[in-house]
């Protein structure tokens, strides 16, 4: 016999599960209080909580698909409605099962990995806000309607300026501005 | 029209819930798939295939009682229907005639 209450994670995946299965997440608690090893719940669970995401992607696809015609996109042209995510920013739209894997992963084999991660993003966050000052200083426009909505979409090539010396140029003027 | 041959899993599936008989739900039907088929099995892909099954007509659902073991939630029942049997036995002749004067398979035991 296993303990009588699962662990929070267990709980919360097995939320997961009962939001499009409420039999299957009776059915993985009864076998765990039965005495089935806590490897083969993680196994079950992961699993079912994989197969629940994508039911509930193939619902909110087939529900796109029943609406008579597209929705207009950019430039009047109408958007394929199974590529469209109207469920707002939820967990499985960054990653899902995946993502949730991977934090597991990390946190049980390398703690000392979330380090990295968390030095990744305060790089990126570092990048991001001296893009944004250079930019400023620079006094550059936005990029406009005819292209794509990217922020390194908005540099400008010119026939003596390549990629990489954009790259490079981009830094030189990020020294310079920390040295003022 | 339903389609009438089944998959492999499928027919696991439906001979272990005749198995089981009249309380099959996912847990027995998982584990009497392992106990005859020595095989692991997932349970959401039981449910998977019950729900394919039973869509197509193959099986009837019902709710069942809920227990404290279960957290309180319901069991899904199944039983197999009469379509479900005719499937079965139109798969079994299906597999038998490829069975049969396979050469490669005479006089051996599986």
């Amino acid at each position: 016999m296993n303990p009588t209450q699962p662990s929070f994670l267990v709980v919360a995946l097995l939320r997961i599960v009962e939001s499009e299965n409420e039999p299957l997440a009776g059915d993985l608690l009864e076998e765990w209080r039965a005495g089935r090893p806590r490897r083969w719940l993680w196994t079950q669970l992961l699993r079912a909580v994989v197969t629940t995401l994508r039911q509930k992607r193939a619902g909110s696809a087939q529900l796109l698909r029943s609406v008579p015609s597209g929705l207009p996109g950019r430039q009047g042209q109408l958007l394929d409605p199974a590529t469209l995510n109207l469920r707002g920013p939820r967990v499985a739209s960054v990653g899902g099962a995946g993502l949730l894997g991977i934090v597991m992963v990390i946190t049980v084999v390398l703690p000392q990995a979330w380090f990295l991660v968390f030095a990744g993003v305060a790089g990126g966050v570092l990048i991001g806000v001296a893009t944004i000052f250079l930019r400023r200083g620079r006094g550059l426009s936005g990029p406009d309607d005819s292209r794509p909505l990217s922020l390194f979409g908005a540099v400008e090539l010119t026939d003596l300026e390549t990629r990489p010396q954009v790259a490079r140029n981009g830094l030189i003027r990020l020294v310079a501005a920390w040295s003022d | 029209m339903p389609r009438e041959l089944l998959t492999d899993f499928e027919l696991m599936i439906l001979l272990a819930a005749l198995r089981v008989g009249e309380q099959a739900y996912g847990v027995p039907i998982a584990r009497e798939i392992e106990k005859t088929g020595g095989r692991t099995v997932a349970l959401a892909a039981v449910y998977a295939a019950l729900d394919r099954l039973e869509r197509n007509g193959f099986v009837s659902a019902s709710l069942g009682e809920a227990t404290p073991e279960r957290g309180g939630r319901a069991k899904k029942l199944f039983e197999v229907t009469p379509q479900g049997l005719r499937a079965i036995k139109q798969t079994q002749r299906a597999l038998v005639a490829l069975w049969t004067d396979v050469p490669q398979l005479k006089g051996r035991r599986a």
